[in-house]
């Protein structure tokens, strides 16, 4: 394990949290650095493509496509000033800071995947509901949505159905929807 | 005449009545607050009449001020942010076998807080409305900007991210027809999107979605975990209750106050206005030291303080069209969905709306007391309903109100994104209240500024040269940078 100056005199909580700031701050210029591309693309190509100008306002010079340009402008700017200083403090932290090899101890099992997987099944269920209806798509969601939860309880899945049919009668009947 | 029937219709009663049932039970579930009230019952309300439509959501969003405060004293828990000064002497309350009087001075004190600033709405909206009647196109602009900036500057410590959330809440505003030459803008070879997108749909996915999402991998992590427990509690003996409260009546006024004047100023809230009443009462109260250790003044200042926002906050809402805070710019979403926009033209117009509305908000802290002097063991026991439940029925409920919308499975798509987008957000950093408020901002801003540099045949300098807008940035710029400020100025005074 390679051991920089300091290192001794820091706590090891201090270690782990300074790199966790770390990647906090690599977090952050990773977001600002997807948002400058984005800002670049729309600012240069997109903005033509995606907001044709009509001949009438083309002498204009409060045209449809200059609010639009004025807040790319400002994501690209503040992204930009994001960046630097996200720079600032890592720099700022990495004089002090250690290179610690061990991995800091993440939290194991699924729980990180949970809401994507989740944001999956919401996905199936907003494709079952497209082409199978409401209650075809509802009946075999619920338990998608349960057991991506690890959900063993059979009172909770009943629940969930007793629930989604009361509020079917809600919709139907009372505010008049006509579900597919 | 017109206005009374209105307000005591059978149907806008019962609405009133479920709106707040349903605001206390979610304000009662940690982890849920106001804005997540006001967007699940969003969904119900586009079906609904326009004034049990609006009654629906204002009785969610008091209801949801309130119920927070019940995990406070029960479970130590506030069930929104609103409430976390409630902690500090409601649950002390709770240990000493006085849970029953600290929710009854709870309840009580919101009611007493929500009425004072109803009448508050009542009595300045129309004075402010004749005022901002007479300004024009630069200083509506740039009381645009300042909304915006005081929604930056709830994100506190993350303005940056606020801001470039705000831009990207403009940029969606910016989706559909151009307003003043119909040119096409940002469809993304979508034609669905030549409308526009529904702000109702972008907010159920930015904030009901997206903490569906964020509370599922909770859910997971705590599916082990046996039921909450509660601080059991006797009967509550509501002369006790009103005895007790009353005892307070400075506290109760000088909260009322301090709610009334934060609630009027955007990015502000029941959170900052609870906590600086609590302190404010320690700080004037004879005993302070009893603070903290459970002391009934402490419960009624900070329940008095975050419920008598609620008015106030409709202040700019229906004057200016301003929403104060997210949950403000959610019901702006709901009034333009019923075709009211909000504005000083809503007053001298002499429509009825806003009287309906300011009354309505009388009834509905009349109804949250009833309802929470009769069902409050009901409320109480709601906390213990495990996530796992909640989140396949939130989901449920979602998408079928995104499709009731327009009877179009194309509003779940949109949903969805926004739902996504917003975890996003959450994810790296982003705030979501900035992105919302510019959402509802974002056509208003754009239509002044044009306006406005039309008038001043292309020059900028119009906005600091007029002195009403030059005062608004100045205040917006004051809002930005005031903990910075704060903090050079606390530098200088050490120094010296």
């Amino acid at each position: 394990m390679k051991h920089h100056r300091g290192q001794d005199s820091l706590p090891s909580g201090a270690i782990g949290c300074m790199t966790m700031k770390n990647r906090k701050y690599l977090k952050d210029i990773s977001a600002y650095l997807f948002l400058l591309v984005v800002t670049a693309y729309m600012w240069t190509v997109g903005i033509e493509k995606q907001i044709p100008i009509p001949k009438v306002a083309r002498d204009q010079s409060f045209k449809p496509s200059t609010f639009p340009r004025l807040c790319f402008l400002a994501i690209g700017m503040f992204s930009l000033l994001g960046i630097v200083i996200s720079l600032m403090k890592m720099t700022g932290s990495r004089t002090q800071e250690v290179q610690n090899e061990e991995e800091e101890k993440r939290p194991l099992g699924l729980a990180p995947f949970i809401p994507y997987l989740t944001f999956a099944a919401i996905i199936i269920y907003y494709i079952l509901f497209q082409h199978l209806g409401w209650i075809i798509s509802t009946m075999f969601c619920i338990p998608l949505f349960l057991l991506i939860l690890r959900c063993r309880k059979i009172s909770y899945y009943l629940i969930s159905y007793a629930f989604c049919a009361a509020m079917y009668l809600l919709f139907v009947f009372v505010l008049k929807v006509n579900l597919p | 005449m017109e206005i009374l029937s209105q307000l005591l219709s059978p149907m806008n009663l019962l609405f009133m009545n479920i709106g707040v049932c349903t605001g206390i039970m979610i304000g009662v579930m940690p982890g849920l607050g106001t804005n997540f009230a006001i967007t699940v019952l969003l969904t119900l309300a586009f079906g609904l009449d326009k004034y049990a439509s609006i009654f629906l959501l204002l009785g969610a969003y008091c209801g949801s001020m309130y119920g927070g405060s019940m995990t406070a004293i029960l479970i130590n828990t506030p069930g929104t942010t609103n409430s976390v000064a409630t902690v500090f002497d409601g649950y002390p309350l709770a240990r000493q076998g006085k849970a029953g009087l600290a929710l009854g001075v709870a309840l009580l004190s919101s009611t007493i807080g929500g009425i004072v600033s109803a009448c508050a709405l009542l009595f300045f909206a129309p004075q402010l409305a004749k005022i901002v009647n007479v300004i024009a196109s630069p200083e509506y602009f740039c009381l645009c900007i300042c909304g915006l900036i005081a929604a930056v500057s709830i994100a506190r410590d993350r303005k940056i991210k606020g801001i470039i959330s705000a831009a990207i809440g403009l940029l969606v505003a910016c989706v559909g027809l151009d307003p003043a030459f119909g040119s096409k803008r940002l469809l993304f070879g979508i034609p669905r999107l030549m409308s526009g997108l529904r702000v109702a749909t972008c907010m159920l996915g930015a904030y009901a979605l997206c903490t569906v999402l964020w509370m599922s991998r909770e859910a997971y992590e705590n599916r082990n975990k046996g039921k909450t427990e509660l601080i059991e509690f006797k009967k509550i003996n509501f002369v006790e209750v009103c005895r007790s409260t009353l005892k307070y009546k400075r506290t109760l006024i000088r909260s009322s106050i301090f709610g009334i004047v934060i609630g009027a100023i955007p990015g502000t809230g029941g959170a900052i206005s609870a906590m600086l009443s609590y302190n404010e009462a320690r700080r004037a109260s004879k005993n302070p030291d009893e603070f903290g250790k459970g002391c009934i003044e402490g419960v009624v200042a900070a329940e008095c303080g975050n419920n008598a926002v609620t008015g106030a906050t409709l202040i700019p809402m229906l004057t200016m069209g301003i929403p104060g805070d997210s949950a403000m710019a959610i019901l702006l979403g709901a009034l333009t969905m019923q075709g009211i926009i909000p504005g000083p033209a809503l007053f001298s117009q002499g429509s009825i709306w806003v009287y309906v509305i300011m009354g309505g908000l009388i009834l509905v802290n009349i109804f949250m007391f009833l309802q929470g002097a009769v069902l409050i063991r009901l409320f109480a026991n709601i906390s213990k309903i495990p996530q796992m439940i909640m989140i396949p029925c939130i989901i449920v409920v979602c998408c079928m109100g995104a499709f009731a919308m327009s009877n179009s499975t194309f509003e779940i798509a949109v949903m969805l994104f926004f739902g996504g987008l917003g975890f996003i957000m959450k994810t790296f950093g982003f705030p979501i209240p900035p992105m919302t408020i510019a959402m509802v901002l974002g056509a208003l801003c754009e239509t002044n500024l044009r306006r406005s540099l039309i008038l001043s045949k292309d020059n900028w300098a119009i906005f600091v040269t007029r002195p009403v807008s030059i005062i608004i940035l100045l205040i917006s710029l004051l809002m930005l940078f005031l903990p910075q400020i704060k903090l050079a100025v606390e530098k200088l005074l050490r120094r010296n």
